[in-house]
């Protein structure tokens, strides 16, 4: 091949970085039935998609999320469980399966909730483990058994050689695996891609100023494959299953109208 | 040496067995372990352990799958096996109960073999009938059973001495009596203790059912080996022959296997048995093969393993175009064989699918279902509420400062953290559902919050300050975190 200048030959380049990418299997590889090539899962959401390879996540690959502090575990599942809501309007397999182990400071997994975020909860196989060990087994061989849409899995933490396993079985089985750790995101991992959320204050809920509105998070991509580090605001919109840029300079904070009726405050304890 | 076990008794120890030396010096079971002495003073004896017995008892039981799938304990001292069918594989009736009595002697055991059409009468042919004389031909029990004694019937002891006291000591005897007067004087107790009852099911006049009796399995394969096998690779090649058998007859028979059942039968007479069950029909022999995956190192090999039976213990019928149903290329959308392996290896029930409950109550209203079925779609419900994404099982209890009476919360302190609301959305009063018997608890009232870190929480409080009544003020708990 002829060496190729950028600036010239725009459609060469990007005929080179997708051999690269079919090279490392990263993405848009050609389905071994023969198929279609497997896209790249879109967030839908031009400012995180323009920082991924190929405009998207990659399907086989293992994705990790942790929430910024340790609050903010709830917040990233509930991304994680978002871009599932996403996958699966394009996957024509139903189940995915979470796993979790048994004790998790953030209570268990509710069906009813997991609608409300736009989850179907009758698609969801539910795996509940002891260790974080039986987690990563139950997720490989979910992942290698190439008959789920996704795996989900929550862990306190993984070491570097199980997330390598993880990575691999997902990009052999193209199925795309979802990792949630609580203890933060450790130093090394094989996840192809790494986000840190954060819950951010929302708008207000469009009919009432007092009431939470659509749930926003602050996402940090911090690492991933063929993509560059990236930053956003968004806010997830259960009905149409769209990430959207959340206009925190919109609208102001809410100003707390309890306080300027000084109303009588009782204290209950608990 | 003369040996005998002993039985607390009423006045001291009583002989419960002895052994063959200790019976030709004139010990029997039943006497005094103080007369016994007297009479034998180097009696040796031990305390007879019936639980211990027992336990071993049920180990020859499936050791004796070797020769039928269908092997069960019968009385403290009896092992009951129902050959039909499986007496040809041994040449024949006389020659299996040959077998069965060589082998069981040759693991230290003395049995004695009965065979007839009814448990009844093998029973009674394998305790009273006479040597080379035990085997009943089909359709000839009458005549097998005549001359044994009467309490050859399985009847009461004081039934058996009435018999006898009028003069009725054999079976032919009391068969040959008018039934209306058999009927009419032993009609106590039980009825199927009674005579009559007992001497139609030993001949076959009427159904004798054995509860203990396990029903045969769907389907089964067995191999036996000419050399026991100790190491694991001839077991799991083994296993591999197995699972080929099971599978080809259970598509012969259209079936698919949902519980399975590995049995291992040891020389030294021990057995051992491994359990799993499926998610759905199936006989992918690849997919059954990967159940056993880590059982089989499980078991104890002893001195070698010399049979191994492979049982389908319930099956369904399963078409033929569904089998292959495991691992394809992308796009086989059936998580079956997944959820098979995963529960073989975490424990059964440990994967789920969450169904909808219609029950107001949060904690109510799903539920933890078994996996193999389609999901159950869950319901719309407009206008509701959010719900949240996680559920705490137990509501944690938190400190909240609210507008009284009725006002959301303001700040809240949970898991020693101070977090300042706001927004918050409620209340949603739920009420107990009085029909459950849950109209003792008080209501609550919902809020979704926010905290100024855009944080979101689902509190409730139990109960109203208008009519606390002597219960106290309210309780605010935490029952819930959204995303």
């Amino acid at each position: 091949m002829l060496p190729l200048c950028p600036r010239k030959d725009p459609a060469g380049l990007a005929a080179l970085r997708r051999r690269i990418a079919l090279l490392e299997r990263r993405t848009a590889v050609a389905d071994p039935a023969g198929g279609g090539a497997v896209e790249a899962w879109r967030l839908g959401l031009d400012a995180l998609d323009a920082a991924l390879p190929e405009g998207g996540l990659a399907p086989g690959g293992l994705h990790e999320a942790a929430g910024a502090a340790s609050g903010d575990g709830p917040a990233a599942g509930a991304f994680l469980a978002a871009l599932l809501a996403r996958l699966r309007r394009r996957d024509e397999r139903l189940a995915v399966l979470v796993c979790q182990s048994r004790t998790s400071p953030f209570g268990r997994l509710y069906g009813p909730g997991w609608r409300d975020l736009g989850f179907e909860p009758a698609d969801l196989l539910l795996l509940s483990a002891r260790r974080d060990r039986d987690v990563a087994w139950a997720m490989e061989e979910g992942l290698r058994s190439a008959s789920l849409a996704a795996v989900l899995g929550e862990v306190e933490s993984l070491d570097f050689t199980l997330s390598r396993r993880l990575a691999l079985a997902a990009r052999e089985s193209l199925t795309p695996a979802l990792l949630l750790r609580r203890d933060g995101l450790g130093p090394a991992s094989a996840a192809f891609s790494r986000w840190r959320v954060a819950a951010a204050a929302g708008r207000a809920a469009p009919f009432d100023d007092a009431a939470p509105g659509l749930p926003c998070w602050h996402l940090e991509l911090l690492r991933c494959r063929g993509g560059r580090p990236a930053t956003c605001d968004v806010e997830w919109n259960r009905e149409t299953a769209d990430f959207g840029m959340a206009a925190a300079l919109a609208d102001p904070p809410a100003a707390p109208r309890a306080a300027a009726r000084r109303p009588a405050l009782a204290h209950a304890a608990g | 040496m003369p040996f005998a076990l002993t039985a607390p008794g009423r006045h001291g120890a009583v002989l419960a067995a002895v052994n063959r030396q200790a019976e030709a010096e004139g010990l029997a079971p039943g006497m005094r372990l103080a007369d016994a002495r007297a009479l034998l003073p180097r009696l040796a004896a031990a305390e007879a352990r019936p639980a211990e017995d027992r336990r071993g008892l049920e180990r020859l039981a499936l050791w004796c799958n070797r020769f039928t799938p269908c092997c069960a304990v019968d009385g403290a001292d009896g092992l009951l096996l129902d050959i039909a069918g499986a007496d040809h594989l041994f040449g024949g009736e006389a020659a299996m109960a040959a077998e069965v009595e060589a082998r069981i002697a040759g693991l230290g055991f003395e049995a004695r073999t009965g065979l007839a059409d009814t448990p009844g009468a093998a029973w009674a042919l394998a305790r009273f009938g006479r040597e080379g004389n035990r085997i009943a031909a089909p359709g000839d029990t009458a005549a097998a059973l005549g001359p044994l004694p009467v309490e050859a019937l399985r009847i009461a002891p004081e039934d058996a001495r009435l018999l006898r006291r009028l003069g009725l000591a054999t079976i032919g005897a009391v068969d040959a009596l008018p039934r209306p007067s058999l009927a009419r004087r032993f009609n106590c107790g039980e009825w199927s203790d009674t005579v009559l009852e007992r001497l139609d099911r030993a001949l076959g006049r009427r159904p004798d059912p054995v509860a203990s009796l396990p029903p045969p399995p769907a389907c089964l394969a067995r191999l036996a080996f000419p050399e026991p096998l100790i190491d694991l690779a001839g077991l799991e090649a083994a296993l591999a022959r197995l699972v080929e058998d099971l599978s080809a007859s259970l598509e012969r028979d259209g079936l698919g296997a949902r519980e399975l059942a590995l049995l291992f039968c040891r020389v030294d007479g021990g057995a051992a048995e491994r359990g799993v069950s499926t998610a759905r029909a199936t006989r992918d022999g690849a997919h059954l093969r990967r159940l056993f995956e880590g059982k089989i190192e499980t078991v104890d090999p002893g001195f070698g393993i010399d049979a191994m039976a492979l049982h389908a213990v319930r099956a369904e019928p399963l078409a033929h175009e569904q089998f292959r149903l495991a691992e394809g290329g992308r796009g086989s959308n059936e998580p079956g064989p997944l959820i098979d392996r995963l529960q073989a290896r975490l424990g059964e029930g440990s994967v789920s699918r969450l169904a909808p409950v219609a029950s107001h109550l949060p904690e109510r209203a799903e539920r933890w279902a078994a996996p193999g079925r389609e999901g159950e779609a869950w319901p719309v419900r407009p206008g509701l509420p959010q719900r949240p994404f996680r559920l705490f099982d137990r509501p944690e209890p938190v400190e909240v400062i609210a507008e009284l009476p009725d006002g959301p919360p303001a700040l809240f302190t949970w898991r020693r953290l101070r977090r300042r609301i706001a927004r918050a959305e409620g209340p949603e009063r739920i009420e107990p559902e009085w029909w459950t018997g849950g109209s003792g608890s008080d209501p609550r009232d919902y809020y979704r919050v926010e905290d100024v870190e855009g944080r979101r929480y689902w509190l409730y409080r139990a109960g109203l300050y208008r009519n606390a009544g002597g219960k106290g003020p309210p309780r605010w708990y935490i029952h819930g975190l959204y995303g």
